[in-house]
């Protein structure tokens, strides 16, 4: 009598606890699950963000506007720096 | 002797009525329990449960991302990213003075300001404070740790136009709520604004969640492809922006379209604004000119009604009008011309753009013919292309036409369109004769992803002039208007342009045509053997520089922009085999 009940306990006991770790499973992986969503959302983000930068940075206008200001300004540049290594390599001041 | 005292008062036996009195108190109390218990239960159940479902459970909407705008080559033009808005529940909130100081010493608010609005709104439990903060501010703002119930952060999109003011008349804006105004923005809004999503979660009695019970993620906005080419719209806009410091006229307009398939390749109007910071914009800056603009098109209305003409055999080509040294009778009515001309032909009618020449073609045709004619270039209606706001200019009914529309018609007077339909209707002319729809968008990239086959678009296409007429006018007159017309500015070594030249007087408010008061108009295109490309500008009323004559006010930077076109839209050479790819040297024989 005692051992037919005591199996009945323990088998409901089992089914419990199965049932638990199979809710604890299920939980878990519902928790991985909206981590990579969330990741995933983080993500996109984060690629929006960089991917306005580019095009922010790799504008047509403001590359062309940079272009055209160190072409105006180039000329000038190379003219002195040669004046000046030619002028320390051969040990001379300059005027 | 025994002496016994009486029972102390609390061991004394209750009277029997103060014992039913208590009785009856406790079945009472017992019932009054009961019956409440009763009505939470039963009667009042439903509302109840409703009340506690709703405090239970919380939907959320998860926003749905913006799709963006791209040019024909795929370069971002609008772009939207994720940021969060801060919002205060005021029936959470003790004290709105400490509240509002503690905030301002995160992120820059007027905090009496807000503190004041707290106050007033005391009952309600939303109040938005700032909207799409800074990732700094929001950070800040969270290292507050003030009561989680008294605010929240929602993620907002943001939208960016990283090419800054470029095609800004075209693209649009959008508002505070992200709804589009204006442009793309605002015709294609349903497309790009996508499908919101929902979250369903379930909180505690503190309101945090503690279940995500199900979620429908958002939908993001489709992607639309213009046929905006970026290069080519930033050489037209520099050239507006010179045209502006140079002639300081009232506003200015520029388009490029592509005859062979009415794309638009260029559309920039001036003054203008930056979407990034829209309050900042003029007041006379919101309109684009091109498509929200109307003046009368003076001359560059001519050569439709040549090519008109001539295909109907109201005229021949090869046919001479006497232009009558100058000043012609009609009516009531003297027409003049700029130099006295004679005899001429119609190529020189239009090449010396003499409107006496005009008025007899017209009288050729009549009203009833020249109303055909205005109405199938497709004045008097919207060209159709997508974008919202465009005006149809303005077109009388046959019936309100007099004896001096048969003189002014010809001659562009007496009818006003918008910049894009004169470009629309000497696109009928460089493409052989056939009107179409101009078409700015290339394609819909759903949720932004490109996919094999283009989304269909609906054109109309319809022949107005025969193909010889339109080959005609296009080759012989307008290209003789660059050589050797009043177009000379826009010549270009090594390229047959074509192209016609413009200068309308501005009615007064007295309904009187001023004498000062110009809009310059050039149109041309090449090449004239099979034109690619066709380029319009407009100045308004310009008020420096040696003429406000089309020929010299507007001209210049046509050319400039058209070349820059030609350039672009270059067919891409086959490579050759013998040729060593740069950067190699080829190896001797």
């Amino acid at each position: 009598m005692f051992f037919r009940f005591g199996a009945a306990i323990t088998l409901l006991v089992l089914i419990a606890l199965a049932g638990i770790a199979l809710e604890k499973r299920n939980l878990s992986r519902k928790q991985s699950l909206s981590l990579q969503v969330y990741r995933f959302d983080q993500l996109q983000d984060e690629y929006a963000k960089l991917r306005l930068r580019t095009q922010q940075l790799g504008a047509p206008a403001r590359l062309l506007d940079e272009i055209e200001q160190s072409r105006a300004k180039s000329p000038r540049k190379v003219v002195a720096q040669k004046g000046t290594t030619s002028a320390a390599a051969n040990g001379r001041r300059t005027r | 002797m025994t002496s016994s005292a009486p029972p102390p008062p609390f061991l004394a036996t209750p009277s029997p009525w103060r014992r039913r009195g208590i009785v009856i108190g406790i079945l009472l109390l017992w019932t009054v329990l009961a019956g409440r218990l009763v009505q939470l239960q039963w009667w009042s159940r439903d509302q109840f449960v409703r009340r506690a479902v709703r405090q239970r459970n919380f939907d959320e909407t998860i926003p749905a991302r913006p799709g963006d705008i791209l040019d024909r080559e795929g370069r971002v033009l609008a772009t939207s990213v994720p940021t969060q808005s801060l919002y205060v529940d005021p029936s959470e909130i003790d004290d709105p003075w400490e509240f509002a100081w503690k905030l301002a010493e995160a992120i820059p608010i007027d905090a009496p300001r807000l503190a004041g609005r707290i106050e007033e709104m005391r009952e309600k439990r939303f109040l938005w404070v700032r909207r799409r903060l800074s990732d700094a501010d929001a950070s800040a703002v969270r290292a507050l740790k003030l009561p989680p119930a008294s605010y929240g952060l929602r993620i907002e999109f943001l939208r960016r136009y990283p090419q800054g003011t470029l095609a800004a008349h075209v693209l649009g804006q959008r508002d505070i709520d992200g709804v589009g105004r204006g442009g793309i923005e605002e015709r294609y809004a349903p497309l790009l604004g996508g499908t919101a999503g929902v979250r369903h979660l379930v909180r505690d009695a503190r309101g945090y969640v503690i279940e995500v019970r199900s979620e429908q993620p958002a939908a993001a906005g489709d992607a639309v492809r213009l046929s905006l080419d970026t290069l080519l719209q930033i050489d037209a806009e520099k050239r507006l922006d010179l045209l502006m410091r140079e002639l300081e006229p009232e506003s200015a307009c520029a388009v490029v379209l592509d005859p062979r398939s009415g794309e638009i390749l260029s559309m920039a109007s001036r003054p203008a604004f930056d979407p990034n910071d829209a309050a900042s914009a003029p007041v006379n800056a919101w309109r684009n000119l091109a498509i929200q603009a109307q003046y009368e098109p003076g001359s560059t209305f001519k050569p439709l009604v040549v090519a008109y003409a001539i295909d109907r055999g109201a005229i021949r080509s090869e046919e001479s009008f006497d232009c009558m040294r100058g000043a012609y009778r009609m009516g009531p009515r003297v027409l003049h011309d700029h130099h006295r001309y004679g005899l001429l032909s119609v190529d020189e009618i239009l090449v010396k753009s003499s409107n006496i020449g005009m008025a007899k073609i017209g009288e050729r045709l009549e009203n009833e013919r020249l109303h055909d004619c205005a109405v199938r270039f497709g004045f008097g209606h919207p060209t159709g292309i997508e974008l919202p706001g465009e005006l149809p200019g303005m077109l009388h009914p046959l019936p309100r036409w007099t004896r001096y529309s048969t003189g002014s018609i010809p001659m562009g007077q007496e009818v006003s369109a918008t910049p894009l339909q004169m470009l629309v209707a000497h696109s009928a002319l460089a493409g052989g004769g056939t009107l179409q729809t101009p078409q700015l968008v290339l394609d819909i990239l759903p949720r932004g992803v490109a996919s094999e086959t283009r989304t269909p678009r609906t054109t109309f296409a319809s022949r107005v002039v025969g193909e010889d007429a339109a080959r005609w006018v296009v080759g012989t007159p307008l290209v003789g208007v660059v050589e050797r017309g009043t177009g000379k500015k826009a010549q270009i070594e090594g390229v047959s342009v074509f192209g016609k030249t413009g200068t309308s007087q501005k009615v007064e408010a007295n309904g009187q045509y001023s004498h000062s008061r110009h809009v310059a108009s050039f149109i041309c295109g090449a090449p004239a053997e099979n034109p690619r490309v066709l380029v319009l500008v407009t100045v308004d009323e310009p008020t420096k520089g040696p003429s406000d004559f089309g020929g010299i006010a507007a001209a210049p930077a046509a050319r400039d922009i058209l070349e820059r076109a030609l350039r672009h839209t270059e067919p891409k050479r086959p490579p050759n085999p013998t040729e060593p790819p740069i950067g190699r040297v080829a190896e001797r024989p």
